[in-house]
C-alpha cells in the first residue's frame, strides 16, 4: 500500500505536467506571434524560433504607418467601446423587465428573444448588409457597430443574474425611496458588476476581433476599416509581408489585454456576500 | 409617530395564469384551508385594527396565515385589494412605499451588500435631500442607539448575523419614520441572540417614539414585545388584545393552543348543567364551572353539550391518590428548573409541567418512562371550547 502522501504527490505530478503542456500548447501561437513581429523579412525564413534582436522595431513602424494602422486602431477601440457600451444598456434595461416586469406575452417574447441566439450570424450577413446600405450606413461607424447594439444571450445572462437578486433588495430600495431606474443604478448594477464587467470584456473583444462584418460594411471606404480588416491588407499575394502581419497582431492584443487585466479584478464573483442571512 | 388604521383589508391573490397545479396534497402546502374563490386566494380578509400612536402591535400565526401580506399591504408592497389603510388618518391605498413614511425590517435583512454600514444607513436619507452634515448626524444618532458605531466602515459581509441585524436595524429607524414595520426580524439568529435581541428591541422601542408593526410565529416574541398581539389564522383575525389577555381568556380553540409553551392540552368532554350549574363532565369525574364563568356561560346561552375542555400544562398537577384521573407516562424531559412529563390519556399525549426540585432543592427522581402517574386540576384552570365551532364559551 503506498503512503497517502505519496500518492497525492505523484496525483499532482501528473496533474501539472499535463497543465503546463496544454499551457505551452496554449501560448505558443503568442510566443510565435511576438517572434515573428521582431523578425527581419530574411530572418522570417529561418528555422529559428526567436529573432537575432528584440529592438528591430521597423515591422511595427512600417505596419503602422504604411498599414494605416493607427487609424484602424482607433477606429476599432470606438467601435468597440461605443458597441459594448450600447449593447450593455439595451441589454440590462431588456433583463431588468423580464426579470422584475409582468405583462403580457413575456414569455413569448423572451423566447423570441432567445429565439435569435440560435440563428448563425453569418445567415445574416446579406439581409443586415442590406438593411444598412439602405439606411445609408455603409463606411460609417454606426453601420458597423448597428448590428451589434442589441444581444439576447447578453440579456439573457443578466436576467439570470438579476433573478437570482433577492426581491427583498428591490423592496428595501423601494422603501427607501428609490423608484426602478434609482435602484438599478444604485443598487443592482453595483450588485451584479462582476458579471457584468465579464459581459463588457468579452463583448469588447469579441467587437474588437471581428473581421467579416467589418469587412463588407466598410469596403469601399479604406479609412473607416477595423484593425483586424487593416492586418489582413498588409499582406498580399504578390508582396509576403508575414512579420507585418504578425507584428500587426501583436498590435491588436495590446487594447484587449490591457482591458482585461484592468477588469480581471471586477470579474471575480462575491458580488452579493454580506446582503443575507448567513 | 402616527396612527395606523386599518378597516376591512382584504387580500386576494389572482390565480397565475398558465401555472401548473404542483402534485402537492393540500394539506402540505402553506395557506392550504385559505378560502378560494373565482378571483383567486383569498390570503387576508376582514382585518379591521386602530393601531395607536406609538403603539406596538405584533402579528402573530402559523406559516400561511396573512400576517406578512398584511404587514406588506401596510408597507405598500402588495396592493389592498379591498378595504382601506389609513397611516396618520390620511387614507394610504394608493400611495407608493416611499410616499407612506414607513420603514421596514426585512426577515433576511436585504442590506445592499456593496455599500458599507454607514452609506447602507444613509441611502434612504440621501434620497430624501438631507443636507450632509444632517445626514452624518442621524446616522451616528441610530449607530450609537444600536451600538453599531465601531462598524460603520465596514462592509455587511464582514458583520455577524447580530450585528447585520443592527444594521437592518438602523436602517429603518435612521429616518425617522412614522411607522416601524418588522417581518420576522430575529427569526435567523440562533436561539441566544435571539433573546438578546428581543431585550434589545424592548430598550429600543423606550428610545424612539414610533408606531411598532411586527409579524412573527414565534408566540414568546409576541407575547414578551407586544402591547396588543393580533393571533391569524387563514386569513383571519382570530384575537386581538394584550398578551395577558390573550393569554387568560383566549377567543377561541386555536388561539389557546398556539399562545403558551408548551402547548394547552385539549380533551373531550361533557357540559352538564345540575340545578343551574354548569359543570363538566371530565372522564366520569365532575369538575364544577367556576361562578364566574358559570354567569357568562348563561349569558352566552349555553346548553349542557359535549365540548373540548383546554388545560394548560402547567396547571395539571401529579396527586398520589388513586380517586384522580391516570395516565401513562411516555417520556420525561428534564429541562432544568421544570420537567415536562409527555402523557399518555385515553390514547392521546398530554403534556403536563411540574417542578424539577421539592421545597427542600432536592430532585423529585420519581418521574420514570413507563409509570403510571395520577393528575388533577382546578376548577379555575378550566378552559371550555365549543366542540363545532371551537368557540371560548366563557367569554
Amino acid at each position: 500500500m503506498m503512503k497517502r502522501k505519496t500518492r497525492t504527490l505523484i496525483q499532482d505530478s501528473i496533474v501539472s505536467t499535463m497543465a503546463i503542456g496544454f499551457g505551452v500548447i496554449l501560448i505558443f501561437p503568442l510566443i510565435y506571434c511576438l517572434a515573428g513581429a521582431f523578425k527581419t523579412s530574411y530572418e522570417f525564413l529561418t528555422p529559428t524560433l526567436l529573432p537575432g534582436s528584440f529592438t528591430y522595431l521597423d515591422n511595427f513602424k512600417e505596419a503602422l504607418v504604411k498599414g494605416n494602422l493607427l487609424r484602424y486602431t482607433v477606429n476599432s477601440f470606438i467601435i468597440a467601446l461605443f458597441g459594448t457600451s450600447i449593447r450593455l444598456v439595451f441589454s440590462i434595461l431588456a433583463a431588468f423587465a423580464f426579470a422584475y416586469y409582468d405583462f403580457k406575452f413575456k414569455n413569448l417574447c423572451f423566447f423570441l428573444i432567445l429565439g435569435t441566439m440560435m440563428i448563425p450570424a453569418d445567415v445574416l450577413l446579406a439581409t443586415n448588409y442590406l438593411t444598412v446600405s439602405r439606411l445609408h450606413l455603409l463606411n460609417s461607424y454606426v453601420g458597423v457597430m448597428v448590428v451589434s447594439f442589441v444581444s439576447g444571450s447578453q440579456m439573457f445572462m443578466l436576467r439570470q443574474r438579476f433573478m437570482s437578486v433577492p426581491k427583498d433588495m428591490r423592496e428595501a430600495a423601494q422603501i427607501d425611496g428609490y423608484g426602478d431606474i434609482s435602484y438599478m443604478v444604485n443598487v443592482l448594477i453595483p450588485i451584479c458588476k462582476p458579471v457584468i464587467t465579464t459581459l463588457f470584456v468579452h463583448s469588447f473583444i469579441t467587437l474588437w476581433n471581428a473581421y467579416l462584418w467589418p469587412l463588407i460594411v466598410t469596403a469601399s471606404s479604406p479609412n473607416m476599416r477595423t484593425i483586424m480588416v487593416g492586418i489582413t491588407k498588409l499582406n498580399s499575394w504578390e508582396d509576403e509581408n508575414y512579420q507585418l502581419v504578425l507584428a500587426g497582431v501583436c498590435i491588436s492584443l495590446i487594447p484587449s489585454m490591457i482591458l482585461f487585466i484592468i477588469m480581471r479584478r471586477n470579474m471575480r464573483r462575491g458580488g452579493m456576500d454580506g446582503a443575507l442571512v448567513g | 409617530m402616527a396612527s395606523v388604521s386599518l378597516r376591512n383589508i382584504k387580500k386576494i391573490y389572482p390565480p397565475v395564469a398558465g401555472e401548473k397545479k404542483k402534485h402537492l396534497s393540500p394539506s402540505d402546502e402553506p395557506g392550504a384551508n385559505l378560502e378560494k374563490t373565482d378571483r383567486g386566494i383569498v390570503a387576508v380578509q376582514n382585518f379591521n385594527i386602530e393601531i395607536k400612536d406609538k403603539e406596538f402591535v405584533v402579528l402573530v400565526g402559523p406559516s400561511g396565515c396573512g400576517k406578512s401580506t398584511t404587514l406588506r399591504m401596510i408597507a405598500g408592497l402588495e396592493e389592498i385589494t379591498e378595504g382601506e389603510l389609513y397611516i396618520d388618518g390620511k387614507l394610504v391605498n394608493e400611495l407608493d412605499p416611499k410616499d407612506r413614511d414607513i420603514a421596514m425590517v426585512f426577515q433576511n435583512y436585504a442590506l445592499y451588500p456593496h455599500m458599507t454600514v454607514y452609506d447602507n444607513m444613509a441611502f434612504a436619507l440621501r434620497k430624501r435631500t438631507s443636507s450632509k452634515e444632517e445626514i452624518d448626524r442621524k446616522v451616528r444618532e441610530a449607530a450609537d442607539i444600536l451600538g453599531i458605531t465601531e462598524y460603520l466602515d465596514r462592509k455587511p459581509k464582514s458583520l455577524s448575523g447580530g450585528q447585520r441585524q443592527r444594521v437592518a436595524i438602523g436602517r429603518a429607524i435612521v429616518r425617522n419614520p412614522k411607522s416601524m414595520l418588522m417581518d420576522e426580524p430575529l427569526s435567523n439568529l440562533d436561539a441566544k441572540l435571539r433573546n438578546q435581541m428581543r431585550a434589545e428591541l424592548i430598550r429600543l422601542r423606550k428610545k424612539i417614539n414610533t408606531t411598532f408593526i411586527y409579524v412573527t410565529h414565534d408566540q414568546t416574541e409576541a407575547m414578551t414585545l407586544g402591547d396588543r398581539i393580533v393571533v391569524m389564522k387563514d386569513g383571519f383575525i382570530q384575537q386581538i388584545g394584550t398578551p395577558q389577555e390573550v393569554f387568560d381568556k383566549p377567543s377561541n380553540q386555536f388561539v389557546a393552543g398556539f399562545i403558551g409553551t408548551p402547548q394547552m392540552n385539549f380533551f373531550h368532554a361533557v357540559l352538564i348543567e345540575e340545578n343551574g350549574h354548569f359543570c363538566v363532565d371530565f372522564d366520569g369525574f365532575k369538575v364544577p364551572v367556576v361562578d364566574e364563568d358559570n354567569r357568562r356561560m348563561k349569558a352566552n346561552g349555553v346548553k349542557s353539550a359535549p365540548i373540548i375542555l383546554g388545560l394548560r400544562p402547567d396547571s395539571l398537577s401529579l396527586v398520589e391518590s388513586d380517586q384522580y384521573p391516570i395516565a401513562h407516562v411516555g417520556v420525561v424531559e428534564m429541562m432544568g428548573t421544570n420537567v415536562h412529563l409527555h402523557l399518555e390519556f385515553k390514547g392521546k399525549d398530554i403534556i403536563l409541567v411540574t417542578q424539577a426540585k421539592d421545597e427542600n432543592q432536592h430532585l423529585k427522581l420519581d418521574y420514570e418512562s413507563d409509570s403510571m402517574i395520577h393528575f388533577s386540576f382546578l376548577p379555575q384552570s378550566m378552559y371550555l371550547f365549543d366542540i363545532e365551532t371551537g368557540k371560548n364559551l366563557a367569554i
